[in-house]
């Protein structure tokens, strides 16, 4: 088998080298990478079949989120620049 | 560097690099793709402690000595975990089933197979069998996603046998096959 290329070979892409049998850091860099490369998110979405309507629908929820999300921690970077006392004490 | 790396390819390839095992080429480093050329200050810089933490895997690493087999030869263990069992299954390098053993074969049945207990005991069980056979390190291929794979991979462990590496094989189609309609409550 050449290993020129070899983008999708067994064990180049999606593997880690464990030092010391410690398996938990090495699963954790492979969960890591999945992750990154957004393998997790595609098996989780290839596992059940979502109609075309559903899936238009989660699109548009997950960009009204990711929205919300960057004007919420742009806020919150402003107000953090100046220190305060804390409004809930318990 | 590193972000150059990573903008030309979209999959990240990452290795822990072992102290211990003999022969590391330590002068092999980034040949990920054919499409980036090795440049002079690659070969040329001193490599630090931070870079034998993760290194990109290549065609070198395939035959990297382990205890005197190549990296390449080792056997492999493919635990295949589903949503309702563990099978996992000892080859060897070129893919002949040398053991083959799951939850349900231990004598687990119906739900007590998808326990972590169960993936435990059936990893235990296949690094027996590799031990009795005499072989001490091995791949892992993990199939599927599901918390029983730490737990088949903590039962290989404690077995006694080496885990040389973590490879993910879980199958993505490329939008192939239409899966199943979603289970009405």
């Amino acid at each position: 088998m050449s290993t020129t290329k070899m983008r999708h070979f067994r064990f180049v892409s999606r593997t880690v080298f464990v030092k010391n049998n410690n398996i938990e850091k090495g699963l954790q860099v492979v969960n890591r990478m999945m992750k990154d490369g957004s393998i997790t998110a595609a098996i989780r979405k290839n596992r059940e079949y979502m109609k075309p309507c559903e899936e238009r629908s989660l699109v548009d929820r997950m960009r009204a989120k990711r929205i919300y999300g960057e004007g919420m921690s742009k806020k919150v970077d402003f107000l953090m620049r100046k220190s305060r006392t804390n409004p809930h004490p318990r | 560097m590193w972000k150059s790396l990573t903008a030309v390819t979209r999959q990240v390839y990452t290795c822990v690099v072992r102290p211990s095992i003999s022969s590391v080429n330590h002068q092999a480093i980034c040949h990920m793709s054919d499409d980036r050329q090795n440049t002079r200050e690659d070969e040329q810089r001193v490599p630090d402690a931070k870079d034998w933490r993760l290194f990109y895997p290549s065609k070198e690493t395939m035959k990297l000595d382990v205890d005197g087999t190549a990296y390449n030869q080792l056997p492999v263990v493919n635990i295949k975990s589903t949503n309702n069992n563990v099978i996992i299954s000892l080859c060897k390098a070129t893919g002949d089933i040398l053991y083959c053993s799951s939850a349900g074969a231990l004598g687990f049945r119906n739900a007590r197979r998808k326990t972590n207990l169960a993936a435990q005991s059936v990893g235990a069980h296949i690094g027996e069998r590799a031990l009795n056979i005499g072989l001490r390190n091995l791949r892992v291929c993990l199939n599927g996603i599901n918390s029983s794979r730490t737990s088949a991979l903590i039962g290989l462990r404690t077995s006694g046998v080496r885990i040389v590496s973590i490879s993910e094989v879980t199958k993505i189609p490329h939008n192939g096959c239409r899966p199943k309609r979603r289970p009405r409550k």
